[in-house]
């Protein structure tokens, strides 16, 4: 008989079943909005998407630019998310990931002439290339040493591969001109924001497809992916790739943001910074890495508006706002990790299961532990 | 035909011979027992079936095919059903979520066709739900689909975990241990699922158990390990009444004792 | 692997690195032999810390390089700012670096104790960031400069090399160090205790001795290694920078502690010499340098890459 078939058949084991001893509570029937609590819902999502579209629009506001690398982050914070979160698999080399798509990109356009989207394609390719190289590493090193290797990497492609002269013009950087279509700010912020937009529906479906469910199995329990038909070694590089297709094409949109790249700005602290952001943003939730990736895009020059609006504290004006990320960063890494460990998707749930259509309760449902693997190591 | 041979398998983890010279069948729909005192090798055998450990002599068979090159997920393409002895799950996640997870090669498109959202993945989504759903159905877990593993009950996981390796389509179900934690009545309830799973299923079963009762009720053929190496075999009598297996698992006095009453 | 084929890598890797020595110095590279040589003799020192700590937390410490800059921003201040004379304001330096140790470990360490390690260190290098950013805040970004505090350049020559005497300085000390450890550990009862106390918390404890005391001392012990490493590196270097013995010494001290198999001291000490050796190699050699950029950070890599690929148990430990 076919699984199908069985459907109608009755239950195999009530025939012969003896009751558990310790009963399971059926779920309560499920919850349903009324039509008003559905409309307060539409606003609340309505209120949200404009202010992602037109904050930018406003004046007085943050120069342009600064939204537009939150939203890049933000790309970038997803693709640590598929490595770190999803498969388990540390990678403190991320920023070189990031910074050879930005040269990449940049040397496409800048040496070879080629336009903005064969360049942007160009970077993620490269991108993908080498995290697979990476990934392939790491199926002979594991856990901590695997996390040894990529810092290693790291500095290596600081000190050796951003110093090639041709790629990445030496310490004077390379140019990198903004698209034709998209020469203002405010239209590149809007490029910027769809390409948010491509790479969350391609995480949401590979979340809910095969790929992602094997990558949440690999990640916990590789032998019983294994019995579950799932080849660990294929899904283990198949994750590289696309967190490494992600990151290069966070660095390649990075370069043409800035509209020039320095090599100096791809260093260990970044590293540490994406990992962070992506860490307090809440490992696995899309949405709190998103938020957290852009909170940490914007730290710096959300400082700037403060004193401008009176904010005396003559200490912390001293800071430059580039370092902002760097001090904030680890006191909310340890905070979250030794006390909070949902980071801030986690504050941003009870609000998410609302919008779903679910109760607006505080409580969660479940406790989540930061695992930063949970695997080995 | 025999779904399952293994040939003369050995297999040495530094010092220790933890296999020697194991060979053992299962025809089709038989039910197969692995009996042995605690470290008789039999999860190590078990482990050289499902490909965990590659034998350094001899080999198994599957379907009549040689598998002992194959990888273990590959062995579970072919057909090949396992479970642990501690309950082999993705404990973070829900029934439902285990059950899907566990269809991976049933699922008919690619991963890249998944990520990218073609309209083809949406449908094949809601195809394995329902599988799911259906088998939730059989095993009476309809109500716990969408908890999370973790917390449940111990009997219930090993519930979870037999739909779950029912979900990969097998031909052949190795069990580790089923009984582990159960009472005499639920072991004998169990005994007589199994009994309905091969016939609705069309399934071979290999069972590693140390309930005596359960293996006389439902094995056709028992194999008993000792110290790594095939003691005995035969029908679950013939086993049960061997002086050898006896003493194996009792001791010499008890064998004594025995045949001075 | 049988036990003699394991030995007898060790000795092949030996062989090796005598051979490589040889040829360096036939072909004119004494100048980078002896150079090699004593800046691996640093990374050993930061190695034996990251051994030390991994020995008996099973963690692996990214805020070790950190501990050792705190120490050197510590004597500039006191010694170049404040003029306290040189060896008081060393003993300041090492304080500095030891508090901070301790502050990491009842911190970060004790409360994730139970988390898995790869949790740790995220969290350590998160502790290394912290000191990073506080030191280019405090401190500002840019490079200060260090003087040696002996100056004499060519009293010495090892080899038909002139060595300053701040290098061999450096190297004595080095040298001192390491055999005062290697008699702590294996003599004294405080040093096995720490030894033991990874395999047998329970019968520690039993024995009388404070697991969490000696868990203390063990991390105060690692941010002095680590403060002398970069106390006496700096003026070798000549400048420091924040992030200083972070960027220069960390990763080639975690490919020496592997290349030791993470758990032998003499192993990481030896393994710091190899690295820095190799190191000294690649950028001396003209083949590397006219042709890769950067070739010091690449040779480490490597080297890194291909002793956990091939012999993850180092040169010297132990196979599993």
């Amino acid at each position: 008989m076919s699984l199908e078939e069985s459907i109608d058949a009755p239950p195999v084991l009530e025939e012969h079943a003896v009751a558990d001893p310790i009963a399971v509570q059926p779920a309560a029937p499920p919850f349903r909005p009324r039509p008003v609590g559905w409309m307060a819902r539409g606003i609340v999502m309505a209120a949200v998407a404009a202010l992602v579209l037109l904050l930018p629009t406003t004046k007085g506001a943050v120069d342009v630019h600064i939204y537009t690398q939150a939203v890049i982050f933000a790309i970038i914070g997803l693709s640590l998310n598929v490595l770190l979160g999803y498969t388990g698999q540390i990678s403190l080399g991320h920023h070189a990931f990031v910074g050879i798509g930005a040269f990449t990109s940049a040397y496409m356009v800048t040496v070879h002439g080629q336009p903005f989207v064969a360049a942007v394609a160009m970077a993620m390719v490269v991108g993908g290339l080498q995290a697979l190289l990476l990934g392939a590493v790491s199926l002979r090193i594991t856990g901590l040493y695997f996390a040894l290797v990529t810092l290693a990497y790291g500095t290596m492609a600081e000190e050796s591969l951003f110093n090639i002269q041709k790629l990445t013009g030496g310490s004077a950087g390379q140019p990198a001109p903004k698209p034709t279509w998209f020469t203002t700010d405010l239209r590149y912020y809007y490029l910027c924001l769809a390409f948010l937009a491509a790479v969350i529906w391609v995480d949401w479906r590979l979340m809910k497809t095969k790929g992602g469910r094997a990558l949440s199995a690999v990640r916990e329990n590789p032998r019983v992916a294994a019995t579950f038909g799932t080849d660990v070694k294929i899904y283990t590089l198949m994750a590289f790739v696309v967190a490494g297709v992600f990151a290069g094409l966070g660095g390649a949109l990075l370069a043409h943001n800035d509209t020039f790249v320095v090599r100096d700005l791809f260093n260990f602290q970044l590293a540490l910074v994406f990992v962070i952001m992506t860490v307090v943003g809440g490992l696995r939730n899309r949405t709190g890495v998103v938020i957290g990736s852009a909170f940490f895009g914007l730290i710096g020059y959300f400082f700037d508006k403060l004193f401008e609006h009176g904010l005396d504290l003559r200490v912390l004006k001293v800071l430059p706002k580039e370092y902002a990320p760097i001090v904030i960063g680890p006191m909310l890494l340890l905070f979250t990790l030794t006390r909070h460990p949902g980071g801030m998707g986690q504050q941003v749930r009870p609000l998410q299961r609302w919008l779903r259509g679910g109760r607006f309760s505080f409580k969660d449902t479940h406790e989540d532990e930061v695992r930063v693997s949970d695997v080995r190591a | 035909m025999s779904v399952l041979e293994v040939r003369g398998c050995s297999i040495r983890f530094g010092g220790v011979q933890a296999a020697r010279n194991v060979s053992l069948q299962a025809g089709e729909w038989e039910i197969v027992g692995v009996i042995g005192p605690n470290g008789a090798g039999k999860t190590t055998t078990f482990n050289i079936i499902t490909g965990f450990y590659r034998p350094n002599e001899g080999s198994v068979w599957f379907k009549g095919r040689e598998v002992t090159g194959l990888g273990v997920h590959e062995r579970t393409a072919l057909g090949m059903g396992r479970t642990f002895q501690n309950v082999g799950l993705v404990k973070s996640a829900t029934v439902r979520e285990n059950f899907l997870t566990a269809q991976h090669l049933e699922a008919g498109y690619s991963a890249l066709a998944g990520m990218v959202g073609l309209p083809s993945t949406f449908v094949a989504e809601r195809r394995l739900g329902e599988r799911a759903e259906a088998l939730a159905g059989i095993l009476g877990l309809g109500d716990l689909l969408d908890s999370r593993v973790a917390g449940l009950p111990y009997g219930v996981l090993k519930r979870i975990e037999l739909g779950a390796v029912l979900a990969t389509d097998p031909d052949l179900l190795l069990l580790d241990e089923p009984t582990s934690g159960m009472g005499p009545e639920e072991a004998h309830a169990l005994g007589a699922t199994l009994l309905e799973l091969r016939r609705e299923f069309d399934l071979t079963v290999v069972m590693i158990e140390h309930h005596v009762p359960l293996v006389a009720q439902v094995c056709d053929y028992v194999y008993c390990l000792n110290f790594g190496e095939l003691l005995a075999e035969g029908t679950p009598d013939q086993v049960r009444s061997n002086p050898e297996v006896i003493r194996a698992y009792l001791g010499q006095e008890a064998e004594e004792v025995l045949e001075a009453s | 692997m049988p036990r003699f084929l394991a030995s007898r890598s060790a000795l092949v890797g030996t062989a090796i690195v005598v051979v490589v020595a040889a040829v360096m110095v036939a072909s004119g590279q004494r100048q980078a032999l002896v150079i090699g040589v004593i800046t691996g003799a640093g990374y050993g020192l930061v190695a034996l810390g990251l051994v030390l700590i991994y020995k008996s937390s099973g963690v692996f410490n990214f805020a070790q390089g950190e501990f050792g800059t705190v120490a050197v921003y510590t004597l500039y201040g006191v010694h170049d700012l404040a003029g306290v004379p040189l060896l008081p304001a060393m003993l300041v330096g090492l304080a500095a670096a030891a508090a901070m140790a301790l502050a990491t470990e009842r911190v970060i360490i004790r409360p994730l104790f139970s988390a898995p390690r790869v949790t740790l260190l995220v969290a350590t290098a998160g502790v290394s960031l912290l000191a990073i950013s506080l030191e280019l805040w405090l401190g500002e970004a840019r490079i200060r400069f260090i003087q040696p505090a002996l100056g004499r350049l060519d009293r010495v020559s090892v080899f038909g090399v002139q060595v300053s005497d701040q290098r061999l300085l450096v190297l004595a000390a080095l040298l001192m160090l390491a055999v005062l450890l290697g008699l702590f550990f294996s003599r004294t009862n405080l040093g096995l205790a720490i030894l033991g106390v990874s395999q047998e918390p329970v019968a520690t404890e039993l024995m009388g001795i404070s697991v969490r005391r000696l868990s203390s001392f063990t991390w105060a012990l690692t941010g002095v290694l680590a403060g002398l490493a970069g106390m006496l590196t700096a003026p070798v270097v000549g400048s420091f920078a924040p992030g200083f013995l972070t960027t220069t010494s960390l990763i080639p001290a975690f490919t020496a502690a592997v290349l030791g198999g993470m758990t032998s001291l003499p192993g990481a000490f030896v393994g710091g010499v190899v690295v820095g050796v190799a190191q000294s190699l690649a950028v001396s050699a003209p083949i590397f340098y006219e042709n890769i950029p950067g070739p010091g950070a690449v040779m480490v890599f490597v080297l890194l890459v291909v002793v956990l690929a091939l012999r993850p148990q180092g040169l010297l430990g132990k196979s599993s």
